[in-house]
């Protein structure tokens, strides 16, 4: 750890200063340049941004006389990153107001008619950081911005209802008689009616939700608790003779509002919105002409491209929408859609799928339809829904305060009916005293507060975990379903063979030219192997897409290409012409992770029962299967992600886990997804759990994480069952009056919450 | 107990009027982050301005 010259904060790495911003700052005050002294010309990667057709989809101002874009930054680090981008104007003049929200790492900027978007973007770059433009929909931010301050109005409230009874309270509690009595009562009442009528109102319409499909869930039980609490109270203060329970009610419901607030912020921070769109946040297409227009380039964003759209798609872009391949032959990285870690060769005319990743060169593409009729974005929109209707399961707690609710007012309402004959107004006094005492604290916060300390711990571990009800479900499963390519296996490929093995560097150095530009798997590969050899500066290559490439270097004719791949054995083959002979070759596999073999003999151990699911062929599916020791009648291959979702529903309770959205299918059909890699948002949206730069041994982490979570909810459960029903029997037997009861209720509460951090700490 | 009403009185009136305070730091959005002013208010202005002038 090393401190920062600059800003003093703490940080991992040996440097003087712990981000670009201190130092530009530090050295700016020493008296060397302004952080942002000359912008230099604008960089091809921003220069799109500035035409105009583009930059009006980003520029949210309604007025003429100015612009306003939002910015992801990636790269915030300090407080130093927040003075600087909030003194942006003072470095360059085109901006003139910036506000940054450390939060949620956006920057907001007002700048003159006069700028460009690309331009801001490329100041932002030159401060050391890395802005993305962002385009979100007014009404949706609105709309978020609204609830959250209604529910902290409400949360206000609930604190300053709950303090201000308790200092009625006391002194009555302490013996306050007479008039002064009776007025602070009457206080307590009036106190008490804004909570009533206003802190308590989602509890009503939760409840009338739930009341519609004939259910009862927690919320209906606390609002007959707030109700039984008022109106009794109501009735013992008019008839100036018994207990009032205005201060132990409202203190219940604020614990409640503020459990439920914390961890709805928890879970905020991770759900979004649309998938389709967070894929393709930084594409920018290049539009060569379109078919009733004159020829002109033109850059358009996701949603600007149209049917008939003649697009230049660029290495390494993502197709947009479905349509037909221009260009005589194209390689496609179709990993995303399938799940196959070679690249597919696509013919003229054929047709190519948005999601398709271009790993060739420039290749010219005819868009069918647009973007959001793809048969990605139907798949992806309807996998949406399915997903938000997959979370409404029954949980233990839905279980355990439904029926709690059920047996409590059942209990009180047989127990009214046969004594109020001989109690009198005693027997609804014991009915209160059960309902106020069995009142579901540890159902209402107890387990709220668990979920959201679990996903904060989860959180800081580098877990994303989209809902806490993860928690629960993960304790019911037994079994665990394994994507293979990228999951079992590691991404990149691994060079087994080189023949001849002492294959000379300068060959090795032609090699990497041949490669440079490119981002084929093989390509990849040898980048990463030979990384210490340079690289033959080769000018021209040429693509022979499926074939390989080919390059006159140095007055030799080079050639690399792929001789043919041995499906059984894994092997992809490689061949390196010099003048038309061949020299060498260089043969490929997939390799398996190192931790495969041990998480699975650990779930193995455990009485796990681990599967395999993959569109590969069976030969190498029964290979990886044999290296990690999964059970070869637990192997599923050459599946579609059709049949691996139909898979996935029959194997239900199941865990998959799968390496991001090639397995979007088999996700989002799971009980419960794990996804270790992929784009984060959209990744995020199908999964259940998020782990990246998490290797395979965190499942075993992050199930006995829940598992921890999962034993203290229902601890918390067990002891409120005891405690509600000893005190219920108390209550009914009379030895425990409603006053007790209220400040019994409390008492519960605190011991749920201390049991909950100290087990969760 | 004249005294007492006029101190529960004063203590209504602070308790509304802080109620009311809060609802307008809410409606001015102060709450809407609560990270960012945190680094915010650790700029130096003299030296800024000092360095702008």
């Amino acid at each position: 750890m090393s401190t920062c010259t600059y800003c003093q904060s703490s940080f991992y790495g040996q440097s003087l200063f712990c981000c670009q911003s201190c130092k530009l700052l530090s050295n700016w005050l020493e008296g060397g340049v302004a952080p942002l002294n000359k912008l230099n010309s604008v960089s091809a990667k921003w220069l799109k941004y500035n035409q105009l057709v583009l930059e009006s989809t980003f520029n949210s101002s309604i007025g003429i006389t100015e612009k306003k874009f939002k910015f992801y930054i990636g790269g915030l680090q300090c407080s130093s990153c927040v003075h600087l981008l909030e003194d942006f104007s003072n470095y360059f003049p085109d901006v003139i107001y910036s506000k940054l929200n450390y939060s949620s790492r956006t920057l907001e900027t007002t700048s003159k008619i006069s700028s460009s978007l690309g331009t801001i973007c490329e100041a932002i770059e030159q401060l050391g950081y890395e802005p993305t433009p962002i385009k979100e929909s007014a009404d949706y931010e609105m709309a978020r911005t609204h609830e959250n301050r209604d529910d902290l109005k409400r949360l206000g409230v609930a604190a300053a209802i709950a303090g201000n009874l308790m200092l009625f309270s006391i002194p009555v509690y302490v013996g306050l008689e007479g008039p002064l009595a009776f007025i602070f009562n009457w206080i307590s009442f009036f106190i008490f009616l804004p909570l009533l009528f206003y802190v308590a109102v989602p509890f009503y319409k939760k409840s009338w939700g739930s009341l519609l499909v004939r259910r009862i869930n927690v919320d209906t039980m606390i609002v007959v608790a707030l109700w039984t609490g008022f109106a009794l109270s109501t009735y013992n203060l008019l008839q100036n003779f018994g207990q009032i329970y205005f201060d132990s009610t409202a203190s219940f419901i604020f614990l409640i509002v503020a459990t439920r607030y914390w961890l709805k912020r928890q879970q905020d921070k991770l759900i979004h919105k649309n998938i389709f769109s967070d894929l393709f946040t930084n594409e920018i297409y290049e539009v060569k002409s379109e078919v009733r227009l004159p020829a002109h380039t033109l850059f358009l964003s996701l949603y600007q491209i149209k049917k008939e759209h003649l697009l230049v798609i660029k290495q390494n872009q993502l197709i947009p929408c479905d349509g037909e391949l221009i260009s005589k032959t194209a390689e496609f990285d179709l990993s995303f859609l399938t799940g196959e870690a070679f690249p597919q060769v696509k013919l003229r005319g054929e047709k190519v799928r948005a999601g398709s990743r271009l790993v060739s060169a420039l290749c010219d593409f005819h868009c069918k339809t647009e973007a959001i009729d793809s048969e990605l974005s139907q798949a992806l929109a309807k996998l949406e829904i399915e997903h938000e209707s997959k979370s409404e399961i029954q949980t233990l707690s839905d279980l355990i305060s439904h029926r709690l609710t059920l047996v409590v007012f059942s209990l009180a309402a047989v127990f009214f009916a046969f004594t109020y004959r001989y109690l009198g107004i005693e027997a609804f006094q014991r009915c209160l005293a059960l309902i106020t005492i069995a009142c579901p604290c540890a159902v209402a916060f107890g387990t709220p507060l668990a979920h959201s300390l679990g996903l904060k711990k989860a959180l800081r571990k580098g877990y994303f975990i989209k809902s806490s009800a993860v928690f629960e479900k993960l304790s019911h499963i037994k079994k665990i379903i394994f994507d293979k390519t990228g999951t079992l296996t590691l991404p990149q490929l691994s060079l087994v063979e080189i023949f001849p093995p002492n294959l000379c560097n300068e060959y090795k150095s032609v090699i990497l030219g041949l490669e440079n530009a490119s981002l084929h798997p093989v390509a990849l590969t040898l980048k990463a192997l030979w990384k210490e050899m340079p690289t033959a500066s080769i000018e021209k290559v040429t693509e022979v897409a499926g074939q390989g490439v080919e390059a006159n270097y140095s007055g030799h004719l080079y050639q690399l290409s792929k001789a043919y791949s041995d499906e059984a054995h894994e092997i992809m083959q490689v061949d390196f012409f010099v003048d038309q002979l061949k020299v060498a070759s260089l043969s490929f596999e997939e390799k398996v992770k190192p931790e495969a073999a041990l998480v699975i003999s650990k779930f193995n151990q455990l009485y796990f029962k681990t599967m395999m699911l993959t569109g590969d062929i069976r030969h190498r599916a029964l290979a990886v299967a044999k290296s990690v020791g999964i059970k070869f009648e637990n192997v599923y291959f050459e599946q579609s992600l059709i049949s691996k979702q139909m898979l996935v529903k029959k194997e239900n309770p199941c865990l998959f886990v799968g390496d991001g959205l090639n397995d979007v299918a088999a996700l989002s059909e799971a009980y419960v997804s794990f996804a270790i890699q992929g784009a984060f948002e959209s990744t995020l949206q199908v999964s259940d759990i998020y782990a990246p730069k998490k290797n395979l041994s965190s499942l075993l982490e992050i199930i006995d994480w829940s598992h921890k979570i999962h034993q203290t909810v229902k601890t918390n459960l067990a002891f409120a069952l005891f405690y509600n029903l000893a005190g219920g029997a108390c209550a009914l037997l009379g030895f425990i009056n409603p006053l007790v009861a209220a400040v019994l209720m409390p008492i519960s509460s605190a011991l749920i919450i201390a049991h909950t951090t100290w087990r969760l700490r | 107990m004249t005294t007492i009403l006029f101190m529960v009185s004063v203590a209504l009136l602070l308790s509304v009027s802080f109620v009311g305070f809060y609802f307008w730091a809410l409606s001015s959005g102060q709450y809407d982050d609560l990270e960012t002013p945190a680094h915010r208010m650790l700029k130096d202005e003299g030296k800024k301005n000092e360095k702008l002038n």
